[in-house]
């Protein structure tokens, strides 16, 4: 029994943290630009982190969602602007759900991927909400057959990955029409990308349940990131920032915000730790566990990056301080996670109602 | 990562299981589920029986060393036996301030003559203790304390007043913080005593809670002759801030499984009425759930913690996190009940009504919902005083 990262996965955290402070921060992306050159190649080379989770037979190394949660989480305090979590987090579970090694070869080289959900979804509760294009963000284009979905990286990615109830069909990226968006958050783009009918190859429920968990828990880890880097600049900008001669740290108002936020981030952190043990270990109540992971997180990221701004007063509302990186991020990243309420509501139908999926 | 339990641990649940399933039953069968917060008043003679019971089994001090009269168990073990405690609803224990706080202590601090002395009773179940801490002027602040013990005749003897003192009125003795050089101020010049309780010059006096039970007593000491000092005469101060270190939080995972059967009941309740189809309910329902489930993930994350010596940021966290838990579950049981939550409620065993009035007290106890937002800020996150 042991609640806790390894010696490996506590060194492979500590490495990735170090290894993301060397590289460009948000600002470099702050106006609209694309991802910083050489950012990409360097994860892909030097790391190989898109890799981390995929069996070894379809080219990975093999490793947990619970080792690439680590990494998510470094990510999500750096917010290295790269497109990570459309490649690695949202496209490449669906391709080893589908088992496409060729696609997998692709990633690897060094192409970028992402993935979108078109229409009608699998029979399956908790699969609402848990990947990208939720429900309320597909709509129907000119066409019958088509859908457009609001998709990270979705005008630069190399590959599109798409889920039509339990079909995986992957897209070469250019020959869809893609329309770049003003994303909420400069440091990951998002356009809206037409994906037509038809087509992919049938994935079993369970492993796209799984990829979903997956999708869903590392989003939940860049979360808990971002909190604890918006908590530890907060914290420290209370003991440096005077007012009427005493550090504003020192203000029972300031300290019991920050101890709530404490709660919020150390909490998030634990549920998804547990949700990714429990897809690691395919435990039987992986659904709920990837749930309360969701809602917690999802909260966490929100309210605390909240509290940052509000606690750096006028100077965290400011374009050049860096307290709205994570701000913007996090709600972002709460579209594609899914509302906490609905989570909830999931939970509340296998709670009350006995519904089977859940319990 | 590793959520399972050693085979070697299921076999030490299995063995808890089974002894308790054997033993909770005749005249220890009334017992369960009472006797717990906010009941700690109900049959007190018979849970002295039944803390005499777990003795001769053996399941008493589990975590203290063998060499005294302990079981040695691993911090795992503990759990395992809090956790099926538990579950079987067996009866608030009334042994728990000398095995968990006087106890340690005396390992710790005692002379083997004091050892001798006062661990054998606590392991029997044959000498209950209550805590002499909080007084009506040193309750956040114990370093204000104001009672004192004056050595006449080389004999301690107590003066002052004591408060929130639970067990008082049945305790066979009392450890008592009380200043010991009367030049003192704060931290310095404290002791602590050990004092019988039943003499002439004790006197315990019922608080009755807004609960309507009276579970805890004021007590005044009027010259009652101390019978020991545990720790160096002066030293009483960091005696009592280690004896309150001692928890090393086991005990929060068979509170959250006492707290999952208060949920259950409220989730039965919600069932069984209309307010299982009222969506802000369900949110609220399933909220609580998954914080339960994140109060148990943060215990077992804590322990890791203290398995390998370290002390992670969540260990702070505990008390606020489960007394506004348990607060939430109060008020979520009230809006379940709704229009019936105007007269006491029994649901599956649980007194809801019971659990909302007491769950007022969690977040003022053990260092109130504010103190510990201090000591978060202060110590888990390095804010300046």
């Amino acid at each position: 029994m042991r609640f806790g990262l390894s010696e490996e996965q506590t060194a492979l955290a500590e490495t990735a943290r170090a290894w993301l402070a060397g590289l460009p921060g948000p600002v470099a992306t702050a106006d609209g630009q694309p991802y910083p050159e050489g950012v990409w190649s360097r994860i892909v080379e030097e790391q190989g982190w898109p890799l981390v989770a995929v069996p070894v037979a379809l080219g990975g190394w093999g490793f947990g969602v619970t080792e690439l949660m680590v990494v998510f989480e470094a990510l999500g305090r750096a917010l290295t602007p790269c497109p990570m979590f459309a490649t690695a987090a949202a496209a490449v579970p669906l391709l080893v759900a589908a088992g496409d090694a060729d696609t997998i070869a692709r990633v690897a080289a060094g192409a970028t991927a992402t993935a979108a959900r078109r229409g009608a979804l699998v029979d399956d509760p908790w699969m609402w909400g848990a990947t990208i294009g939720a429900d309320n963000l597909v709509s129907q284009g000119g066409n019958e057959e088509d859908a457009i979905a609001l998709v990270p990286d979705g005008a630069t990615a190399d590959v599109v990955v798409a889920i039509d109830g339990d079909r995986v069909a992957v897209y070469d990226a250019a020959m869809l029409t893609r329309e770049s968006a003003k994303s909420l958050d400069p440091s990951r783009p998002v356009a809206r990308v037409t994906l037509p009918g038809g087509g992919g190859v049938a994935v079993a429920p369970e492993a796209l349940a799984r990829a979903a968990a997956t999708t869903t828990v590392l989003l939940a880890a860049e979360q808990v990131g971002l909190a604890d880097a918006a908590l530890a600049r907060t914290v420290e900008y209370s003991k440096v920032r005077h007012q009427y001669g005493k550090a504003i740290g020192s203000f029972q108002a300031v300290q019991h915000r920050c101890a709530e936020m404490l709660l919020a981030v150390e909490s998030a952190r634990s549920a998804v730790w547990y949700a990714a043990w429990a897809i690691d270990a395919g435990a039987a109540d992986m659904a709920l566990a990837v749930a309360t992971a969701a809602s917690m997180a999802g909260e966490a990221g929100t309210w605390v990056s909240g509290e940052q701004i509000q606690l750096h007063g006028g100077i965290g509302f400011t374009w050049e301080h860096e307290a709205h990186h994570g701000f913007k991020r996090a709600r972002a990243n709460l579209a594609l996670l899914g509302a906490p309420h609905r989570w909830r509501a999931r939970a509340a139908a296998a709670l009350l109602d006995g519904e089977g999926a859940w319990t | 990562m590793d959520l399972r339990f050693s085979a070697e641990d299921e076999r030490f649940r299995e063995e808890v299981r089974d002894w308790l399933a054997d033993h909770l039953r005749g005249p220890f069968a009334a017992l369960r589920g009472r006797g717990g917060l906010g009941d700690m008043d109900a049959f007190v003679p018979e849970r002295i029986a039944w803390e005499q019971e777990l003795a001769r089994g053996g399941w008493t001090c589990l975590g203290w060393p063998m060499a005294h009269g302990g079981r040695g168990a691993s911090l795992f073990q503990e759990v395992i036996f809090l956790e099926e405690y538990a579950r079987a609803r067996a009866p608030g224990r009334v042994g728990h301030i000398g095995e968990g706080l006087l106890g340690p202590t005396v390992i710790q601090y005692g002379t083997p003559a004091q050892q001798a002395r006062f661990l054998p009773p606590i392991v029997a179940g044959r000498e209950l203790w209550c805590q002499g801490y909080s007084e009506p002027e040193a309750g956040s602040d114990l370093a204000n304390l104001k009672t004192r013990a004056v050595l006449e005749d080389g004999q301690w003897r107590v003066y002052g007043q004591k408060v929130w003192t639970s067990l008082a009125g049945d305790a066979d003795a009392c450890f008592v913080l009380a200043r010991t050089d009367p030049a003192s101020r704060r931290h310095d010049g404290i002791s602590c005593l050990l004092v019988p309780m039943r003499q002439p010059g004790v006197r315990a006096v019922p608080i009755r809670q807004m609960t309507g039970s009276a579970e805890f007593f004021e007590v005044f000491f009027d010259g009652a002759a101390a019978e020991d000092v545990v720790g160096p005469v002066g030293a009483g101060w960091k005696v009592a801030m280690s004896t309150l270190a001692y928890e090393r939080g086991a005990s929060t995972l068979g509170q959250q499984l006492a707290f999952l059967v208060e949920l259950e009941a409220v989730i039965g309740a919600a069932r069984r009425s209309r307010a299982a189809t009222d969506p802000i309910l369900r949110d609220r329902i399933a909220s609580l759930w998954m914080r339960l489930q994140v109060m148990r993930h943060n215990a077992l994350r804590t322990l890791s913690h203290g398995e390998m010596g370290t002390l992670g940021r969540e260990a702070f966290l505990t008390k606020l996190y489960w007394a506004t838990w348990h607060r939430d579950l109060g008020e979520l049981a009230m809006d379940v009940l709704g229009d019936d939550a105007g007269a006491w409620t029994e649901v599956d065993g649980v007194d809801l009504h019971r659990l909302y009035l007491w769950s007022r007290s969690d977040t003022i106890y053990a260092g109130t919902n504010e103190i510990q937002k201090n000591l978060i800020a202060q110590r888990a996150l390095g804010m300046p005083r």
